[in-house]
């Protein structure tokens, strides 16, 4: 040991004088402080963690329209106005110069021309003459309103809104988002964070009248109810995680399936019938090998075997599927590849919660005559039970947030429908995550943050219960 | 005895009629066979991945622009144009596995020490399951967390000039933080396991509490603690997600933390997630790639396991 090594000085110490041993304590101080400091550095990095996706999942934002709004709404036709309304519109949209050009260009001033010369004034010295007389959305009737979506929409986008929710129960409110998502494009052009956007929302609200004064603005969440309901879309504005929670859920779902037995079986051959034999010692030392194989690895097994050379069966072609996939890129081969991934996890778990179970238990059973699985199966399967759960509660909350093999095997990165059964093609949460944090710009983040927010606390969520399961096990054993 | 000596010879009659053999039962040899197959999958895991990667690789090695001299020592990963030295991936991963380990070993192992030498029963109970969560965080979020808040950071400290937008320092920085609660339980096991009677014989000759722990229980659990470094480095190498958002999106032979850099898996994440022909030599490169990352971290584990295995005789 190195402790025999360490020689104290030989030199007689005078107890309580030696100067040494102040300086000693002061470094033990000092030493015990830097220790606490490298924890108390862990947690400060988890807390900036979380503080930084919060930071994104809301706050001040300003709105830009792609579509000028005035080019879409009905104008009134110039010849239709009276002389002073037309006077009125020509002095206040003529350039000041131009105005004062007129005289000399044109022989009179604007106030002295006819209709029809201010008519063709406006014409020739303005920008957009047909969008002057132009009515914004708020003076329009609901009427009106309905005739601007159904002229600069698709009829079958028109048909599918209007089946929806009909056009005449909507209100005016409502028709005029719609208006703004789907024909002016509204997206939002700047954002700023949650805390500055809550702690100086004044200095805010200055710059954005500043530099955007005709653009709407507010203080906005991304994660809302919307968002985890509605369909994925290409627009973070109205985008939604729906169809990768239910992917997420329905690969989980068949992982667990796949997995569970398996690993449980394996983890009762390997504790309660595996012998000493060579066989059984090079599968414990596999699955050991196992769980440090990074799981990118795992995605390239699944790649090769699953996707490419099972596509048959992975995307159901085989099994007569209507309409089946065009690859092997599915949930069941995402699932199989991620039970594989689990499974080291769920029989080393296992393993350990048969372990703990009392041998006296097992013998009793043996002596009153019940064989080696009756054993198992009624004695110590019920008594591991909590321990075993722990074990595949972590393998879940693993697969929830696993990406990089999903990323190999194929999850789309872009799916509009939802996934239908284990044969179909399928995105998961982390992989919107992953796809959304890698595109650039602000919005995507805001709502890369917001799915993160999900994903965050159903896998903590997973994991405080297996902690929680665990250390009440503890307790009672 | 006296009890006893009437009832003799009523078992040896027993003896006589009833066969003490083990009965062959179907049920329970079929439960058995099936239990041993399913513990048997892990190792077709295994066989599994080495088939797979070795085959593909194989294509990819017999490819004519291809020779393992290449391979090596070529500086430049672009293998549709017959370029196809690994060193670029290599030194990436390399790179973020140094910086996220500079990180992940004085912090994870002073946060073991501190937990296991100094830390009362109770503020251990709060203080492990933070550790837990941290260590329950998925990566991806940790890749969001380098691209949203580590490389701003570093931007505003050394420059926007000198660290690009992508670079490896951030990642490996984010990568560290990730590594730390894998160091810090797996070292904390190992501390905990040193005898209470070294600790006590140290006191007891007047050594502080830290020259106890630094001197006395840190050497006798180093074999433990070493272990949990490896598997920390072993992690390292075959993080993906992190390197894949804030490390860069093309193979790049530098040794600047602060370039761009694809390392490794961040590179195999990168061709596979975009559309993939089955022929192409981008789809054989991948798999070279990956069994060249499946030697690298199958040997720092077995490493790992003998370190292991050798703590264990010493108590």
């Amino acid at each position: 040991m190195a402790a025999t090594t360490t020689s104290i000085p030989a030199q007689p110490i005078e107890i309580g004088a030696d100067p040494s041993v102040r300086r000693r304590q002061r470094i033990a101080g000092f030493g015990r402080a830097g220790l606490f400091l490298s924890l108390i550095i862990a947690i400060i990095a988890l807390i900036v963690l979380l503080l930084d996706i919060t930071n994104k999942i809301g706050g001040m934002v300003v709105y830009g329209y792609k579509i000028d709004p005035l080019t879409i709404v009905p104008s009134i036709p110039l010849e239709e106005l009276t002389e002073p309304e037309l006077l009125q519109i020509a002095k206040d949209n003529v350039p000041p110069d131009r105005q004062a050009a007129m005289p000399e260009e044109m022989g009179m001033p604007l106030d002295e021309m006819s209709k029809d010369d201010l008519i063709n004034t406006i014409y020739n010295e303005t920008p957009n003459p047909d969008t002057l007389t132009a009515r914004p959305l708020e003076t329009l009737a609901d009427q009106e309103l309905v005739a601007v979506l159904d002229n600069n929409i698709t009829d079958a986008r028109f048909n599918q809104l209007n089946s929806e929710q009909p056009f005449e129960t909507r209100s005016r409110e409502e028709l005029i988002e719609l208006i703004e998502s789907e024909v002016l494009l509204e997206s939002v052009v700047k954002t700023w964070p949650l805390f500055e956007s809550l702690f100086s929302r004044p200095a805010i609200e200055e710059q954005i009248r500043r530099d955007f004064p005709d653009s709407d603005s507010e203080f906005r969440w991304w994660l809302t109810p919307q968002f985890i309901l509605n369909d994925l879309t290409t627009r973070p504005e109205t985008t939604g995680i729906r169809t990768a929670i239910l992917g997420s859920i329905l690969m989980v779902m068949t992982t667990i399936a796949i997995a569970v037995p398996v690993g449980v079986a394996a983890g009762i051959y390997l504790e309660e019938f595996a012998g000493k034999s060579r066989l059984n010692s090079i599968i414990q030392t596999n699955i050991y090998n196992l769980s440090g194989v990074p799981s990118i690895l795992y995605g390239m097994l699944g790649l090769a075997i699953f996707v490419r050379a099972l596509g048959a069966l992975t995307s159901g072609a085989a099994f007569g599927i209507p309409d089946p996939p065009p690859n092997g890129r599915t949930i069941i081969s995402a699932s199989l590849t991620m039970a594989l991934l689990i499974l080291p996890l769920i029989i080393i778990n296992t393993q350990e919660a048969i372990k703990a179970v009392p041998q006296s238990l097992r013998d009793g059973s043996l002596a009153l005559g019940a064989t080696k699985w009756q054993t198992v199966w009624n004695h110590v399967l019920p008594v591991a039970a909590p321990g075993m759960l722990t074990g595949i509660i972590l393998g879940t909350a693993r697969a929830i947030g696993e990406t990089a093999p999903l990323i190999v095997v194929g999850a789309a990165a872009y799916i509009t429908s939802d996934p239908r059964g284990p044969f179909s093609s399928f995105t998961v949460l982390p992989m919107q995550i992953y796809s959304w944090a890698s595109l650039p710009g602000e919005t995507f983040r805001n709502i890369a943050a917001a799915a993160i927010v999900v994903l965050l606390v159903i896998v903590i969520l997973f994991n405080l219960t297996a902690i929680i399961l665990r250390n009440r096990l503890r307790k009672s054993l | 005895m006296a009890v006893l000596t009437p009832q003799a010879p009523a078992v040896a009659q027993t003896r006589e009629r009833i066969s003490l053999k083990k009965k062959p039962r179907l049920g329970e040899s079929l439960i058995k066979g099936f239990l041993f197959v399913c513990g048997f999958i892990s190792v077709f895991t295994t066989i599994g991945i080495v088939l797979v990667l070795a085959t593909e690789a194989l294509v990819f090695f017999t490819a004519p622009e291809v020779t393992l001299v290449k391979f090596f020592t070529d500086t430049i990963w672009a293998p549709e144009a017959g370029r196809v030295g690994i060193l670029p991936l290599v030194t990436a991963t390399l790179v973020t596995s140094a910086i996220a380990m500079m990180i992940a070993l004085p912090i994870g192992l002073s946060a073991a020490i501190f937990l296991s030498e100094y830390a009362s029963p109770k503020a251990r109970g709060y203080l492990k399951p933070i550790l837990e969560l941290l260590a329950g965080i998925p990566t991806v979020v940790y890749g969001f967390f380098a691209v949203s808040f580590m490389t701003p950071l570093l931007k505003g400290i050394f420059g926007a000039d000198v660290v690009e937008f992508y670079n490896m320092a951030s990642a490996g920085l984010v990568m560290g933080i990730m590594i730390v609660p894998i160091v810090a339980s797996m070292s904390e096991d190992a501390l905990s396991a040193v005898p209470r009677g070294l600790r006590e014989a140290s006191f007891g000759l007047g050594a502080t509490r830290l020259e106890t722990s630094l001197k006395v229980v840190v050497p006798a659990a180093v074999s433990g603690i070493a272990a949990a470094v490896i598997v920390g480095i072993s992690r390292a190498f075959g993080e993906t997600m992190i390197v894949a958002l804030a490390a860069g999106a093309g193979p790049n032979f530098t040794l600047n933390p602060f370039k761009a850099a694809e390392t490794m898996t961040g590179h195999i994440a990168r061709i596979s997630g975009g559309d993939l022909s089955y022929d192409s030599i981008d789809y054989t490169s991948i798999f070279a790639v990956g069994l060249m990352l499946f030697f690298m971290t199958l040997t720092l584990n077995m490493i790992s396991r003998w370190f292991v295995r050798r703590y264990r005789e010493v108590y």
